[in-house]
Formats: C-alpha cells, structure tokens, sequence
C-alpha cells in the first residue's frame, strides 16, 4: 500500500512507481485496492483514489463508483474527481448524481469531471447549475460547458449575451472567447457597444484571444472607451491581431489621462520593440511622475536604439533612486552588459 | 496548424505550431493515430507554439489522452504559453495532464520513470 499512496510524492520516481503498480496490476492487487476502498480510513481512501486517478486505470471504475454515497466528503469528493479521470459515459449518471451533492466541493468536483467525460448532451443539465449559490460550482460549471464547447452551447452563451442579467452577459462573454469558433465573433462585436463597461470588457478580451481578423476595426473603435481598463484591454487585443503594426494604433495612449493606461502602453510599446516610439519613450524620461519615468527606461532596454544611451545616462543621477536604478539596468542592457 | 515530430528517449515530441481548432484537430488526430498503430505510444506534445486553442483544440488533447492511455502509453505536455495555461486552468484540464515547463523537464521526469519501472 504504501506503493501506491506515493502518487502526490513530489519525487517523480515515486509517483511513477505508484501509477505503475496500478497500470500494471495483477491478482492480488485489486484484492488490496478493493479491500482498501470499501474499508480504509478517509484518508487512505482518498490518497488511494488519487493514485488510481493518476494512473487512468478504468480498472477501478465500480469501486470508486460506489463511494458516491460514502459518508465522508472529502471521499466523495475525490471519487468524482477520480471518475472524472479514469472514467467514460458510463460513469455519467454517479456524477449528476453527486453534482447534486450537499457540499459545493462535491458539486464542483463532479461537475468538473463531467466536463471532462460529457459532450453536448449533458449541455442541458450543465446550464441549469451556473446558477449554483457556491462560486466554485459555477466556475466549475463554466470550465466545464467551454470544455465541451459546440452549438448549444454557443447558442445558451450567445442568448445570455444578448439577456439583461450583466453577471451572465460578463461570463458569456468569457465564455464565448474561450470557445471561439467563428459564429462567436459577431455577437461579441456587438457586446462591444454594451452600456456596461464590464461586458464590454470581456467582450474585448475574447476577441483579442480569438484574434479573427472581422473584428479589428471594431477593436480600433473601442482603443477610446471611456473606461480605462476597456482601453486596456483592446491595447492588448489590438496587438494580438496586429502584432508590431498595432503599434501606430497604441502610441497615443503613451499620454493617456490614466496612469494604468499610460504604463501599460509604454510597457508594450518596449515589448513591441519598434524604434519608431524612440523619441516619445524618450520624452516620457522627464515626466513629472516616477511611475511613467521608471517604466519608461525599462520600455527603452527592449526598443534597442542607440539614441537613448545619451539621455539615459543623464537621469543616473535622478532624484528617485528608483528611476536611477531602472535607467542603469536600461543601460547595461542596451550597452549588452547584461 | 504545423506539427513537427522528433523522437527523444522513448517520447515521440510533437511541436506544435500555430492554432489548435476545429480545423487543425483532425490533423493532430490522424498523426497521433499514425504513431500509435507504429506502437509508438509514448507522446510530449509540446505547446510552446500554439497561440491560440479552444474547445475543439482542447476536446482532441482529451481524446488524445484517451487514445494513448488505451494503447497502454503516456501523454505530457509542457511549454504552455500563459493564455494556453489560463484556458487549462478555467476548464480544470491541469488536474489531467501531466505538464512540464519545458521539454527538458518532461524528459527528465520520464527518464526517471523508465529508470524506476527498470528497477
């Protein structure tokens, strides 16, 4: 037993010895891990089911099924998470069953599992618990519907989108970019307009992670929302479909009226590394605020141009330790000192 | 989608490039099935690449997993870019797989499972 309790052993050799013993088994073992399971204490029935998770043996699938109903919550727990793992669609109706479960830890391990071993229909069931009061349920719910993905799916997330709930229009959302097939592009271009700036936040997000080329001009419009951190974040999904040429589009939030704004500008116009910012990273050395001073030198290691060398080495002597030590370190970069 | 293989110790590393989707899923299929019938089971499917997967791309990583482990093998993945980690985490794919920062590690750790399943 001892073998086979090594699967969360941080040393690799002992993990993989334990889910070897439980790939490879033969007779006596099921005796142990059967005897084990139906009799162990909580605790050496749950690290027994990690090893058996670990291993993807469906060997074991019966045993841990019928700690569905064991008395123990953290044991129901890891079964579903372990059915989750090991188990296919025969396992499916343990885990709706246990998806109802009176601990939000045993509904989120078993929605999680059937997210893993469900397709589209187990969508229905799914659905109704994003309304779950525990946090983790609904998390557990959403990861498990992205997991699944297709057409009912996208057609719930899209409806909710256009809903009036904004809880559920900020996770469709979400949702919708983390699925990202094509039919979500449109109905996210027009969550862009959303009056609430959280939903249009997500929406911007999605789309610079699907990155379809249909929904570029849209992001360019919404580079002026009113809320900073939308125009933060359609910096970010400008230049996941842009790349280096997003840059004409980001330079001027170097001199947002946000300082959040204005730092994450300047941090991706020196990630972007474009010398063509040179001389406006240059005049944000002598900005009257530290912040965008430090920053600033930093942006001006990754951007490479021989003329800052000049005007770095005059804020060595800066007011603010901080700016000196940030225009030393740009220096020693750009002098390939480091 | 471009996939690249190369075999080093016992795995066969698949490097992917691109973005793991509807469209590219089938191709990773077929190449994984391919390795298999050659009995050629043990995969690291290197991700440092891939810039974009969704629920398509993610659903063939699971049938992979599937695919291999009933052909008695081993899937690990490793060099996840941070967006490929965020979707693993929101759809709790990280408790699935084994997962490794690079492939140096990956290797090692399997290089210390065959050298135990030796002993």
């Amino acid at each position: 037993m001892e073998k086979l309790d090594s699967c969360h052993d941080p040393n690799d050799e002992m993990r993989f010895q334990a889910t070897d013993v439980l790939k490879n088994s033969t007779a006596s073992c099921p005796e142990i891990i059967a005897r084990t399971l139906s009799n162990g204490s909580d605790d050496e029935i749950c690290n027994l089911l990690g090893t058996i998770a670990c291993s993807g043996n469906p060997r074991y699938v019966q045993e841990v099924m019928k700690l569905a109903e064991h008395q123990s919550a953290a044991v129901r727990e890891q079964a579903a998470c372990t059915l989750g793992k090991i188990g296919d669609r025969n396992i499916l109706n343990t885990l709706f069953k246990l998806a109802e479960d009176r601990s939000g830890n045993v509904r989120g391990a078993a929605i999680k599992s059937i997210g893993w071993v469900g397709d589209d229909r187990d969508v229905g069931k799914l659905i109704q618990w994003l309304d779950d009061d525990c946090v983790d349920v609904c998390e557990a719910c959403l990861g498990a519907l992205v997991l699944i993905g297709g057409q009912k799916v996208v057609d719930h997330f899209c409806k909710d989108l256009g809903g009036s709930e904004i809880k559920r229009q900020k996770m469709a959302a979400a949702a919708l970019g983390w699925i990202g097939e094509r039919e979500v592009v449109e109905p996210l271009i027009t969550a862009l307009n959303h009056p609430e700036w959280e939903v249009r936040l997500s929406a911007v997000e999605s789309l610079g992670r699907i990155a379809d080329r249909r929904a570029l001009e849209p992001i360019r419009a919404i580079l002026n929302d009113d809320h900073p951190r939308v125009r933060k974040a359609a910096i970010d999904a400008m230049v996941s479909l842009e790349g280096s040429s997003a840059l004409s589009s980001i330079a001027m939030f170097l001199n947002d009226q946000d300082l959040g704004v204005r730092l994450h500008a300047i941090d991706v116009a020196g990630t972007i590394g474009d010398q063509s910012v040179t001389d406006k990273i240059l005049n944000l050395l002598t900005d009257e605020n530290d912040t965008i001073r430090i920053a600033a030198a930093k942006a001006l290691s990754g951007l490479k141009d021989e003329r800052s060398l000049a005007v770095l080495r005059n804020i060595l002597n800066d007011t603010n330790p901080d700016v000196a030590e940030a225009a030393s370190k740009a220096l020693a970069a750009l002098e390939g000192r480091v | 989608m471009e996939i690249k293989v190369k075999t080093a110790q016992v795995f066969q590393v698949f490097n992917l490039k691109g973005r793991l989707d509807l469209t590219s899923s089938s191709e990773l299929k077929t190449i994984v099935r391919e390795h298999l019938n050659q009995g050629k089971v043990n995969i690291l499917l290197n991700l440092a690449q891939v810039d974009f997967i969704n629920s398509s791309g993610l659903g063939t990583l699971i049938s992979t997993l599937k695919e291999v482990r009933g052909a008695n093998g081993k899937v690990a993945l490793c060099s996840l870019s941070p967006y490929v980690q965020e979707i693993f985490e929101i759809t709790q794919l990280s408790h699935i797989f084994d997962i490794y920062p690079g492939e140096t590690e990956a290797l090692a750790a399997f290089g210390h499972h065959k050298a135990a399943a030796a002993n």
